[in-house]
């Protein structure tokens, strides 16, 4: 295995979102989908400099779609994750699998879990 | 896009977004804006913008920084100090946030209420190049006006003559009644003008066109407000109103339908013309065409780069060549017997927008604002700015002497002078902002003081970003001055005498303090007495001998609309009224406006005099005393070539017993009067003016006799009461059941007339509360550090066997120098100052000694109270308790 790729939690939430949403992941619809799914509500700008973040990093990839009249004719910046962004979360999922996969019962008594 | 964030937070924006993606990123946030907008409406979606656009800044690296700078956290801890003291209601940061806010507003309010009258006609586009031509005229007695208006042919001969000047336009006034449909209305902000008004000035066409909407005879332009006055939504352009004058010299005729061609917007409250329509001059044809005595408001637009005094030097060549052939023509008189005869006539302009702020001229069409009126009011707030300063800084000192242990410990653990000189301005730099909260909450709470005082502000003016801006700046300035003030003076103490806590040796500073106190009292003294002088020249106005009775009069208005008639029956159903003690019908009555016509006596040249006319019952209805005997003051019944003249027209005429001048001819536009009596000189006009002459006539010796000669019914009683008026009314319904019952009480109507010093004074008042407020802040703030400097001399003296009137007389002895020398500075500035503002009217108080010594005596009186307290406190403290402390 490679080095490891170190990945906040928002980064990955993000990340998964951009993948959830497949060809139509610009900034508005991920933060539609945040707040729908996780109820966390992340201001704009703030949603705007983690997306560029990852892009910097490698993990994600862009390029300009259309313009609405809604968005006073400024196109829209579509995200998809890159190979590497899928290998990082790859990594993540397993290592988190991996911990999962190892808990002792009688130290997690009040939730089921599924072994 | 429909709906786009508020202009700031687009700034905002654009300040703190990447520039390289910042087209994307302004659609996502647009889009995000529409949808809030569309769901939550405006505010929330602004809000969520306003964190969105903030979220922009890389907050991680931002925090870092803040978490790290030694800066930010003394900033934050002085802060947090602060806002804690305030909150926790500690009364010496409490006092100093409110006198602040307070005399931050109060010098805030006169700031603005100061620039919005100096911005009177600043709007037009070339207000630089707009100017007012003004005649000043000498008649043969040698007497002298300054009239606003000039010759009717002056205008385009001094386009026609003048390189330098560009274009003119004119503007008379009438009062016309006018009729469109069923709406009949009175009007008196109508003006006659030339077509190239709305080239010269900048009033904004809604409808029609501005090139040439009073270019034809019988056309007319109106306000929006009476657009929707006469023809409600409907567009009046095109429709046909009917002005009917009354037959005077100045119009040519009496009644014209005039074409509505245009709609233009309000005149801007800040303009020295206040129209609702303006209908085009050519109506008058050639009428008046040549007549180079007459005159009409004139003006003139000049090329941008004039010379004034070249202009004016050329007005005289030009009346010399024009009035000369017109009095040979008319009068066979040549210019040099015109001159000869001591008369003469010279024209001047004036900048449109010196009109408001300088004296008023005859003939000028909205009374300016009074320039001492500006001059007291910009120094009362400058005054007040002042002397916040001083107390902030008088209070904040005294809280810094409590700290001197706290500089003393900061400079010997290393502090730098700039380190505690930064933290006691960052202090009050955050009372500031305190201040600047609270000051805009006065504002709110204060809206309806302003709005009692009556001030011809926009109505929309509390609530204006000027006013607010305004002050805002005050208290910011304020806090900037004292507090640097603060910090230069606390910063110098040495850690030595910080430590050992010896307020003593920082004697210089107190010293400081107690002049400042001074000067703190000089501000109060005279406020307190110019507000004393206000009030009782405005109670002498309100309440001097007018010459006739004033009390228990009541004017009806609009007895022009019942017919002539019909103004028998309307009298008797009146007289049948007990209380009602004389009925009298007049075209004038006092306080009201007088037309000036011509008189001459024999072998004397034209003399102007206004005239009141009115029926027989007017002398008796305002108990107006006759001089010559053989006249009943009764009645006076006057017939078609009688009159009355008062005495001032008396001693014009030059004679000086009513006896020699009766019976005596007058040429009244090619008739012969005879004076019939002498009335005695009574205030028919104000107390600004001395009486001048007055002519009271019948309507029949007019030289042509109106359809409607009375305006007024003046009704003296013997007792005033709500019944009456109910009565009063039944009796005009009875008579003219259509037109509404208007009346005034005569009391009323005259001290309306004093409007501007009543407002004057009501400033004057409000300042001085304020005034007086902070200085007794100021002295309590001041005794209770004197208290605390003194407080072991005391103990010691007291042990020592010092007796509570020995005590007593340390403690005020302190304050005698300053208050005295204030009051002695102060008394002669007000004697100079309001000896000015009391000499522009004919009639006034006369600035007594005990006026003014009263009131300074009352406010020291009031100091001795507070420091009596204090002292008290101070001599009956338990000795024991403060010897064994060390402070």
């Amino acid at each position: 295995m490679s080095e490891r790729i170190s990945l906040g939690e928002l980064e990955e939430l993000i990340l998964l979102t951009v993948g959830v949403l497949g060809n139509e992941a610009y900034s508005v619809s991920v933060r539609e989908e945040l707040e729908g799914r996780q109820n966390r509500t992340i201001s704009l700008g703030a949603l705007h400099t983690a997306l560029y973040r990852l892009e910097r990093k490698g993990h994600l990839d862009s390029k300009l779609g259309e313009s609405t009249k809604k968005r006073g004719g400024k196109p829209k910046r579509f995200f998809s994750v890159t190979a590497q962004g899928q290998l990082a979360l790859q990594q993540v999922r397993e290592s988190r699998l991996s911990l999962w996969n190892d808990i002792n019962p009688a130290a997690f008594s009040s939730i089921k879990v599924r072994k | 896009m429909k709906v786009q964030p508020p202009k700031i937070l687009r700034w905002l924006f654009l300040l703190l977004c990447p520039r390289e993606r910042r087209a994307e990123i302004k659609g996502d946030f647009n889009e995000v804006y529409q949808t809030n907008f569309e769901d939550h409406g405006r505010f929330k979606a602004n809000l969520s913008y306003l964190r969105n656009t903030l979220s922009l800044l890389n907050f991680e690296g931002y925090l870092r920084f803040v978490k790290l700078s030694n800066h930010i956290i003394m900033f934050r801890s002085t802060f947090k100090a602060k806002f804690r003291s305030i909150v926790r209601f500690k009364p010496s940061a409490i006092i100093s946030l409110i006198t602040l806010s307070i005399g931050a507003v109060t010098s805030g309010f006169l700031f603005y209420y100061i620039s919005y009258e100096s911005s009177y006609d600043e709007f037009h586009a070339d207000s630089d190049q707009i100017y007012r031509v003004n005649s000043m005229a000498q008649n043969a007695n040698g007497d002298q006006s300054v009239r606003a208006f000039v010759p009717m042919p002056a205008g385009p001969e001094i386009v026609s003559e003048f390189d330098e000047v560009i274009d003119f336009t004119r503007l008379q006034r009438i009062s016309p009644t006018i009729s469109y449909q069923n709406k009949v209305f009175e009007e008196s902000r109508f003006f006659l003008t030339d077509n190239s008004f709305f080239d010269i000035f900048s009033f904004p066409i809604v409808k029609g066109n501005s090139v040439s909407a009073l270019a034809s005879p019988q056309t007319v332009v109106l306000t929006e407000s009476m657009a929707k006055k006469y023809f409600g939504l409907a567009d009046p352009m095109g429709e046909v109103i009917q002005i009917n004058v009354k037959k005077s010299f100045s119009l040519n005729f009496t009644s014209k339908g005039f074409t509505v061609t245009g709609v233009v917007q309000d005149p801007p409250k800040n303009s020295h013309i206040q129209f609702d329509f303006l209908a085009s001059i050519s109506t008058l044809g050639d009428f008046k065409k040549d007549d180079w005595l007459g005159g009409i408001a004139t003006y003139i637009k000049v090329k941008p780069d004039h010379n004034i005094p070249l202009i004016n030097q050329k007005f005289s060549p030009l009346i010399r060549e024009n009035l000369g052939p017109y009095l040979q023509g008319r009068f066979n008189m040549s210019f040099d017997d015109y001159l000869e005869s001591g008369r003469d006539v010279s024209f001047a302009i004036q900048p449109i927008t010196a009109i408001h702020t300088a004296a008023d001229l005859d003939g000028q069409f909205e009374k300016g604002v009074n320039k001492s009126f500006l001059r007291v009011l910009i120094s009362v707030g400058i005054l007040i700015f002042i002397l916040t300063t001083v107390n902030f800084f008088n209070i904040s000192f005294a809280n810094g002497l409590h700290r001197l242990k706290e500089i003393g410990v900061r400079k010997s653990l290393g502090a730098f002078k700039y380190q505690v000189f930064s933290l006691f301005l960052m202090e009050s730099a955050v009372l500031g902002l305190f201040s600047v909260l609270m000051a805009a909450l006065l504002v709110v709470i204060t809206k309806p003081f302003f709005s009692l005082l009556q001030l011809e502000l926009p109505l929309n003016f509390e609530l204006s970003a000027d006013f607010i801006l305004a002050v805002v700046s005050s208290a910011f300035l304020i806090c900037l001055f004292s507090g640097f003030f603060i910090a230069a003076t606390l910063s110098t103490i040495s850690p030595k005498e910080g430590l050992r806590g010896n307020v003593l040796r920082s004697h210089r500073g107190i010293n400081l303090q107690k002049w400042l106190l001074g000067l703190q009292f000089f501000v109060a003294f005279i406020t307190l007495m110019a507000a004393a002088v206000f009030q009782s020249q405005n109670d002498y106005l309100l309440k001097a001998d007018l010459g006739f009775d004033e009390e228990k009069v009541l004017i009806v208005h609009q007895i022009e609309k019942v017919q002539s008639k019909e103004h028998q029956v309307l009298r008797n159903e009146w007289a049948n009224l007990p209380e009602a003690k004389s009925i009298s019908l007049s075209y004038h009555i006092p306080g009201g406006g007088f037309e000036m016509l011509e008189f001459s006596a024999q072998e004397s040249e034209p003399l102007k005099w206004p005239v009141l006319v009115a029926d027989e019952h007017f002398l008796q209805t305002y108990a107006i005393s006759a001089l010559y005997d053989g006249m009943s003051s009764e009645v006076a019944q006057l017939d078609s070539s009688e009159v009355l003249i008062n005495e001032s027209a008396m001693r014009e005429l030059g004679y000086l017993e009513a006896t020699e001048v009766l019976e005596k001819k007058l040429d009244f536009y090619g008739k012969t009067l005879t004076i019939k009596g002498v009335i005695s000189d009574f205030h028919y006009e104000n107390l600004y003016n001395q009486i001048a002459p007055l002519v009271l006539l019948s309507p029949l010796a007019l030289p042509e006799p109106p359809l409607n000669p009375y305006k007024y019914a003046s009704i003296r009683f013997s007792d005033i009461s709500p019944e009456i008026v109910d009565q009063l009314e039944q009796g005009w319904n009875k008579v003219s059941p259509t037109t509404p019952f208007a009346f005034s009480y005569l009391k009323d109507d005259l001290s309306a007339s004093y409007l501007s010093e009543q407002r004057l004074a009501s400033m004057i008042k409000g300042a001085t509360i304020v005034a007086i407020l902070i200085a007794i802040l100021g002295l309590t703030s001041m005794s209770q550090v004197i208290f605390r400097i003194k407080v072991k001399e005391i103990a010691m003296r007291k042990v020592l066997g010092a007796s509570p009137a020995k005590l007593y007389e340390l403690f005020v002895r302190q304050f005698f120098w300053p208050l005295s020398i204030a009051f002695l500075c102060a008394l002669p500035l007000v004697v100079t100052f309001l000896g000015e503002w009391l000499s522009k009217f004919a009639y006034r108080i006369s600035m007594g000694w005990q006026l003014l010594t009263l009131s300074g005596l009352g406010l020291i009186l009031l100091a001795l109270g507070i420091l009596t307290v204090n002292a008290l406190r101070a001599a009956r403290q338990n000795p024991v308790e403060h010897i064994k402390v060390d402070h």
